[in-house]
């Protein structure tokens, strides 16, 4: 097999384009099924139409630490050695571009990088107030002061210990 | 990548949230407080919680000592380290000595059910703060049974709903019956289960032990007949009863002895003896599993825990497997420690847990989010009735009080505790809040707001403020969210009489001192009668000129001011 069989190009929304070894894209259901709906044909270029470049680069860098350890630690310890490599793979990114991570990741459908994004999120706004959490997902309130401060005194002791935001 | 984030995300990454976060976004807007509190939501994240592997659950501690009665409740994370733990408040108020206390009768999805010895039951899901009562049971203890009942809390999966159910022991004329009933979370209505009068034989002794043994769909007793000992189990989805023999070895043996419990999701019974070496008496316990639930011989004794001097079990099992007891310092229990017994390996975890305790249980905990939505705590119609006997002019009281309520349809007489001495209502008016009706009634000549807590079926006086406690001309109206009192005042104009109504409120509700009267009507317009508030809170009164429309009947009233309630300063 010609090593150029083993690749693909994923093209970002601004046309940037990433050239993949097939063996970290196939974790991305999407692509896997674009390729598999166009097989036979030699154009390896997928468009990923909504997906700006540096979440592609993210997705990229994720998988292609997730095949390597796999690789490297069939014996056992992956899950360990990934969870090492996840905690610093988040690090990196801002709080938020996590929203906009998960999105690309719910498009692409990549299930494991899925569930560390919305777990991230969900760690950074579990001790956030109301407020913040308003403005992080820019929702609007809809509430009328009084039904907001009735809501409130509903489960007034889930308000102690908010962070600073 | 830009626009309103997906709603679907949203769901997913809450349901990774930790439960007070849940609870404080409630408030962030109203599809995160519609998600949160739904039926959908609350099952995906009892079956996220249920999907964790028990050991990774905290483990549940309930007890209470001699010398702090109050009801501890903690949680524990770190099956190594007990001192590190999440104290539960404790919501209920502690109960006069002669009650006992409340016992823990089971836990099941996080909802915790306790009971008390004067009929009381409720389900409590500390993790939302949230508890409801279950309503008073038809075989209480004033009426029917004379030894503690047996109550069981469970989970009947084929109607998705929550269950407890009380056998008891009462007689009928000079016979000893055992009755049973049952009541759901849905139906909230307690059902007698007439079966258990045909299984159950009425000289049976059923082993009270508080300790929970529900599995496989069924909640079982150690039953102890004629000294044969089996087995009794009620099926929690068909809700019968039936009987499973126990090994042979434990046909005869005292039934004291014995104990129902949850082994790793299977039937276990432990079997308590006791053994002699050198004179020392030695506390031991086997403990017998039925490995296959319903076939007898599948009885398997699994472990024999001896030498245990200074150790006494006490019941189920945490998340890994251990063995609960409390290990007794010297002659005394009043320094005893609740501690884990691990029977693989015959070693003991102390928790630093001490005292003398009066009850204690621990058991895995699941964390759910089940009665944070409102409707699921209280969602009922009932209708209340008061009937007074008159004798040669006079009513007599208490009155007999019936109520209707709509889920269990039927109409059932309730105590009138109360009412013995506050009768006559005056009006027909009344006003639902906070849960409650009130009304204007009189109590040996004094006039006082009566009213009946819909939820708890209990009636409740309050005070009026001193000026009106000696008026009679009352009626009671809700006025913004607040117990309003109109009260048609007579004056002298012109030395004519008028009227002139004037409006009180009771701004916090509950407090006497927040009674304010926020508004008169002196010489504004010729009122005669109020009829009440208009939803958007304006006062509908009748003009003196249709006093006799008024009486005879409002439809046919024709001409009605209304009065701005925001031009008398009424709204805030």
């Amino acid at each position: 097999m010609a090593s150029t069989d083993d690749k693909v190009i994923l093209k970002s929304s601004e046309g940037e384009c990433f050239e993949v070894d097939m063996a970290v894209a196939s974790h991305l259901q999407i692509v896997k099924s674009v390729l598999e709906d166009c097989e036979g044909s030699s154009d390896k270029v997928v468009s990923l139409f909504i997906v700006e470049a540096k979440y592609v680069a993210m997705i990229i860098e994720y998988y292609k630490n997730y095949v390597e350890l796999k690789e490297k630690h069939e014996e056992g310890g992956f899950e360990e050695k990934l969870k090492e490599f996840e905690k610093q793979f988040l690090e990196q990114i801002d709080k938020k571009e996590l929203k906009g991570l998960v999105m690309a990741v719910n498009y692409l459908n990549a299930p494991a990088l899925f569930d560390v994004v919305c777990t991230a999120i969900a760690k950074h706004i579990e001790n956030k107030s109301v407020e913040y959490v308003r403005e992080y997902f820019g929702i609007v309130n809809d509430f009328t002061a009084e039904e907001e401060a009735q809501i409130r005194e509903e489960h007034r002791w889930a308000y102690d210990g908010v962070n600073d935001d | 990548m830009s626009g309103s984030f997906p709603q679907e995300l949203i769901e997913l990454i809450l349901l990774k949230l930790p439960i007070p976060s849940l609870a404080k976004f409630t408030s962030v807007c109203k599809s995160w407080n519609s998600l949160v509190t739904s039926h959908d939501f609350i099952d995906s994240h009892l079956s996220v919680a249920l999907s964790i592997p028990p050991n990774s659950n905290p483990t549940l501690f309930a007890y209470s000592t001699v010398s702090h009665p109050f009801e501890h409740y903690s949680l524990h994370f770190d099956p190594n380290s007990f001192a590190d733990h999440q104290s539960i408040p404790f919501p209920f108020p502690s109960p006069p000595e002669e009650k006992l206390g409340y016992h823990l009768v089971g836990t099941i999805h996080g909802l915790i059910c306790l009971a008390n010895y004067t009929d009381e039951v409720y389900i409590w899901n500390p993790m939302v703060r949230r508890y409801i009562q279950l309503p008073p049971p038809k075989l209480d203890s004033k009426t029917w049974n004379f030894l503690p009942n047996m109550t069981e809390f469970a989970f009947d999966p084929v109607k998705n709903d929550y269950k407890v159910v009380r056998i008891s022991y009462g007689f009928v004329g000079i016979e000893i019956e055992l009755r049973a009933e049952i009541c759901s979370l849905k139906e909230l209505s307690w059902r007698e289960i007439e079966q258990a009068k045909a299984v159950v034989k009425p000289y049976t002794v059923l082993r009270f032990d508080p300790s929970q043994c529900f599995v496989h769909e069924a909640v079982h007793w150690i039953e102890s007949d004629l000294g044969t000992n089996s087995i009794l189990l009620f099926n929690i989805s068909s809700e019968s009863f039936s009987t499973l023999e126990l090994p042979e070895q434990l046909f005869s043996e005292r039934a004291w002895d014995l104990r129902v419990l949850e082994f790793n999701g299977l039937l276990a019974v432990a079997h308590y003896r006791h053994e002699r070496e050198s004179g020392v008496l030695f506390n031991c316990c086997d403990i017998w599993v039925m490995r296959e639930y319903g076939v007898r011989h599948s009885w398997t004794k699994i472990y024999e825990v001896s030498g245990l001097a200074q150790l006494k079990v006490v019941s189920r099992m945490n998340g890994y497997g251990d063995i609960m007891m409390l290990k007794v310092a010297g002659e005394s229990d009043d320094a005893s420690e609740i501690v884990f017994y691990d029977p693989v390996n015959n070693s003991i975890q102390g928790t630093a847990i001490r005292g003398a305790f009066s009850q204690v249980d621990a058991g895995a905990y699941t964390q759910s989010l089940l009665l944070i939505d409102k409707e699921s705590v209280r969602n009922d119609y009932k209708v209340l009735r008061m009937v007074y006997t008159r004798t040669l002019g006079h009513s007599e009281v208490p009155p007999k009080v019936e109520v209707y309520s709509l889920r269990e349809r039927l109409w059932r007489e309730i105590s009138a505790d109360g009412l013995e001495t506050c009768v006559y209502r005056y009006d027909l008016s009344q006003c639902y809040l906070n849960g409650a009706v009130h009304w204007v009634a009189y109590e040996n000549g004094r006039t006082c707001i009566m009213l009946f807590d819909v939820f708890h079926e209990r009636f409740c006086k309050m005070e009026l403020p001193n000026d009106l406690i000696n008026e009679w001309a009352l009626s009671i109206s809700e006025i913004k969210g607040c117990v309003g009192v109109i009260h048609y005042k007579c004056v002298a104009v012109e030395g004519k009489a008028a009227k002139c109504p004037e409006i009180w409120v009771m701004k916090e509700y509950g407090v006497h001192h927040s009674w304010a009267k926020i508004y008169s009507f002196h010489g504004k317009v010729d009122i005669e009668l109020v009829l009440g508030m208009s939803g958007n809170c304006n006062i509908l009164f009748a003009k003196n000129e249709n006093v006799r429309a008024a009486c005879f009947g409002f439809s046919a009233i024709v001409a009605i001011l209304i009065l701005r309630c925001a031009d008398a300063g009424i709204c805030k």
